[in-house]
């Protein structure tokens, strides 16, 4: 295979430095491979470089916070996973929960792919969101894309939160490329809180999952402190950056006491409705220009030049395959965003619908 | 009533003052925006715990090599690479 990829620095590269972008981990070097890497050099695909991610994939995830004055987007790791790659069709293989990267990419020109939760194993994967974690793929051609997913995808006992009914989850299927101008609102939206459900889970579940850091076993450790307590907080108050530390309070904070119920356990259940309103069956094709829907609910999607994204049901990612080539060939009416009108919208493949 | 600066202390945060400051506007704005759940109705709903319908799978309890202790250790930043085969930590009791 002539392929080769960019990987984000959360994913482990035995040997080599894994830092998550954070200063946290500037020093840790990774004691095992990813799956992802084993899956990857065994097909000989040639990994040809590594790139920073925002700190914890952290980025974007409080771009409305204070009149948007915090992070934007993850644009610099795909300016610097194309120049990891130099003059080959980038492929680069990320976590990207909040969306951020997604964005980037489709702002650079490029394609985001994200698989169906449980498909791709995140063995190896530096942990942020456990519910909403996924390696996904920023790429040039769709083509080279859904080839990386077709090598990375398939159960692995490693990963405990996976598609166990098949070895190989990723089968694609013949879909026709034409779609009929066949769409619809949704009966019920919830986008408008989409935003604040992510960043609730979010924020509670990145609050958890750094509380490992601690200065003790890995990680930064402060230079000076006077105790063990200091020796904690210290580190991690030097180490963290701004959307880490504010994802650790709003985090503790969502979770605490009657917060729990208001705020964890109210997005829990309003994350379940945004699932259960989306219609697949009647329609194979959920379109907005938001990437959070498809991280929410752990279903395949495909962002592409001009902000689109397209979200497919569970294991339907051969339905963006067939998108992919339909934007490609220059199908309108899944590119014109007067049918859209910044809506959530369901699209009908011609194919299913006869 | 819990403010920022006592989920900062949960989180082992201790914050210089501007940032501070700077963090909990961010954080005010925040928990203001998470208010537009309250006019949600859930109903009976039951929170959405894990996206994927799965039942607990438990594996053959066979011990497996990853990898080594002192390769472990080699990632301790309290040099625990130093080869007796500890993490070091400062004394908790005087």
């Amino acid at each position: 295979m002539g392929l080769s990829v960019v990987l984000e620095s959360s994913i482990m590269q035995k040997g080599l430095p894994a830092t998550a972008g954070s200063k946290m981990l500037e020093n840790f070097i990774a004691p095992v491979d990813a799956t992802v890497v084993t899956r990857l050099e065994a097909a000989g695909v040639k990994i040809s470089g590594r790139v920073d991610t925002s700190e914890f994939g952290a980025a974007g995830l409080f771009e409305d916070a204070a009149g948007g004055t915090a992070t934007q987007g993850d644009g610099s790791l795909v300016f610097f996973a194309k120049t990891a790659q130099e003059n080959r069709p980038l492929v680069l293989l990320c976590n990207d929960y909040t969306g951020g990267v997604s964005r980037a990419a489709v702002d650079a020109g490029l394609y985001y792919i994200q698989p169906s939760y449980g498909t791709v194993s995140r063995y190896g994967l530096i942990p942020s969101v456990g519910s909403m974690d996924q390696i996904g793929i920023v790429c040039e051609n769709p083509e080279d894309g859904f080839e990386i997913l077709e090598i990375i995808s398939g159960y692995d006992a490693k990963d405990g939160v996976m598609l166990p009914n098949s070895s190989k989850t990723y089968e694609p299927q013949e879909v026709s490329s034409s779609f009929e101008i066949d769409i619809a609102d949704m009966k019920s939206d919830y986008s408008g809180v989409y935003k604040q459900v992510m960043q609730i889970l979010c924020s509670a579940e990145l609050s958890n999952n750094i509380s490992r850091y601690d200065g003790i076993k890995f990680g930064y450790r402060a230079k000076e402190y006077k105790d063990l307590n200091e020796l904690y907080t210290k580190s991690r108050t030097e180490a963290f950056g701004e959307d880490v530390k504010l994802a650790a309070v709003t985090g503790a904070m969502v979770l605490y006491g009657d917060n729990y119920e208001r705020y964890y356990n109210k997005a829990m259940c309003i994350r379940r409705l945004i699932k259960e309103s989306l219609e697949f069956g009647e329609y194979d094709v959920i379109v907005s220009k938001c990437p959070i829907l498809s991280r929410l609910c752990g279903l395949p999607s495909l962002s592409v030049p001009g902000g689109r994204v397209y979200t497919a049901d569970a294991l339907r990612e051969d339905v963006l395959k067939a998108v992919s080539k339909s934007v490609i060939n220059g199908n309108t009416s899944l590119t014109d965003d007067k049918e859209l009108g910044g809506k959530i919208k369901a699209i009908r493949n011609q194919k299913s619908g006869e | 009533m819990k403010n920022f600066d006592d989920f900062m202390g949960m989180v082992m945060l201790d914050l210089p003052d501007a940032e501070r400051l700077t963090l909990k506007g961010h954080f005010d704005t925040l928990a203001q925006s998470f208010a537009a759940l309250d006019d949600i109705d859930t109903g009976d709903t039951q929170p959405l715990v894990s996206v994927l319908d799965l039942h607990n799978i438990m594996r053959e309890d066979v011990a497996s090599k990853i990898t080594s202790r002192d390769e472990l250790l080699k990632n301790s930043p309290g040099g625990g690479g130093g080869g007796d085969g500890y993490f070091h930590v400062p004394a908790a009791i005087d």
